[in-house]
């Protein structure tokens, strides 16, 4: 078996300059990669946030007036947003009001932390983003809303 | 623009650092909806069903929120935001406590109880009772020309030129508007408001 002592300088030297050519794409692959991920990672959950405002903002008035058919209709509209899963609204103590589900589907309200500000967090294989939905310096219940991740695998196999 | 193509083994290495971030968030979730699960089943046991009535109280307060009345032109400004009922009062104690230390627009809810018409000029919502039925007339006639909003549940109450009529849903409350009696009175009725009514009216009162 042939030694590496037994190789020539020529060829070692190419050797090690492959394996640091090497190294060095691995770590900027890398760095690449997860660059990727983290900015359309931010970027799907900055775009949820929004959306999460918009449909918040526009059922204060179904929160207060006790009025859950008017938001399950303000949340249909979500349906125009492809990657979204699910969502919903809960009262401000916390309990189901009205749900969402993409092609019709409804499923039971997951329970949601009581937040004061945003969150987000990876859920069932899925981005959820739950904010207050706040009128008049006062919160008046939470929205949230799952994205599925087929946006950041669909990035990756670009990648690929 | 020139993009990067990372190797298989770079992704990979993503996806491995991705796959444990994954596993840790939701163990984390799942701690901070158990603890918020069981808030939750504490907060219902704890509070029973409101009554009708508990229940107008609120929305007399969320109409003054989504209703914007004019300025007072030669008049001094309220400094408080009076919430008026006229006739026999149905409330009790749920007016005053929903109201207690609530504010609109900047001005504390007062909550009075007055006897005629001619004392609702300085309110801003005035509730008139069912048992007000056959003054109607008259006090909507008294009332022409202020900026009052007026609530009731008496039947037929929108249709004959009152502003915002209860009505019962099954167990719920819900509301018809007539938009020509408040917008007459000056009043701007925020569009959330309107899409929440059963109804929404546009008829004159007493066909004036």
């Amino acid at each position: 078996m042939l030694r590496v002592r037994d190789y020539s300088i020529p060829k070692k030297l190419t050797w090690m300059n492959m394996l640091v050519s090497g190294a060095a794409l691995v770590v900027a692959s890398t760095a690449f990669a997860t660059y990727g991920l983290t900015t359309l990672h931010q970027s799907i959950i900055r775009n949820l946030t929004i959306q999460a405002q918009i449909v918040g903002s526009n059922s204060v008035s179904a929160l207060l007036f006790n009025d859950p058919a008017s938001a399950e209709k303000t949340l249909s509209a979500l349906k125009a947003s492809p990657h979204i899963v699910s969502a919903g609204i809960y009262t401000r103590d916390g309990e189901p009001f009205a749900a969402y589900g993409r092609n019709g589907q409804r499923g039971v309200l997951p329970s949601i932390p009581r937040v004061q500000t945003q969150v987000n967090w990876f859920s069932g294989g899925g981005i959820v983003v739950a904010l207050p939905i706040v009128f008049q310096d006062g919160k008046v219940g939470t929205v949230f809303i799952r994205s599925d991740l087929q946006e950041m695998i669909d990035d990756c196999k670009d990648m690929l | 623009m020139i993009r990067e193509f990372p190797s298989r083994n770079a992704f990979s290495s993503a996806r491995l650092a991705l796959h444990s971030r994954r596993r840790l968030l939701p163990m984390l979730s799942c701690l901070i909806a158990l603890y918020a699960l069981h808030n939750v089943r504490d907060a219902e046991a704890q509070s029973p069903k409101p009554t009708d009535y508990e229940v107008k109280a609120a929305y007399l307060y969320n109409f003054g929120r989504f209703v914007e009345w004019p300025p007072r032109t030669g008049m001094p400004q309220a400094r408080s935001f009076n919430i008026c009922v006229v006739g026999q009062d149905h409330f009790g104690a749920a007016l005053n406590k929903t109201l207690a230390d609530e504010t609109i627009a900047g001005k504390s809810v007062a909550v009075k109880r007055i006897q005629a018409a001619q004392e609702a000029t300085n309110c801003q919502i005035l509730f008139i009772s069912a048992s007000e039925e056959n003054q109607l007339k008259q006090i909507l006639t008294v009332l022409k020309g202020s900026s009052v909003l007026t609530v009731s549940d008496m039947p037929q109450f929108s249709r004959q030129g009152g502003m915002v009529q209860f009505i019962l849903d099954g167990s719920r409350v819900r509301f018809e508007i007539n938009l020509a009696s408040a917008e007459r009175a000056g009043l701007t009725l925020s569009l959330e408001l309107l899409k929440l009514a059963v109804n929404v009216r546009n008829n004159s009162a007493w066909g004036d």
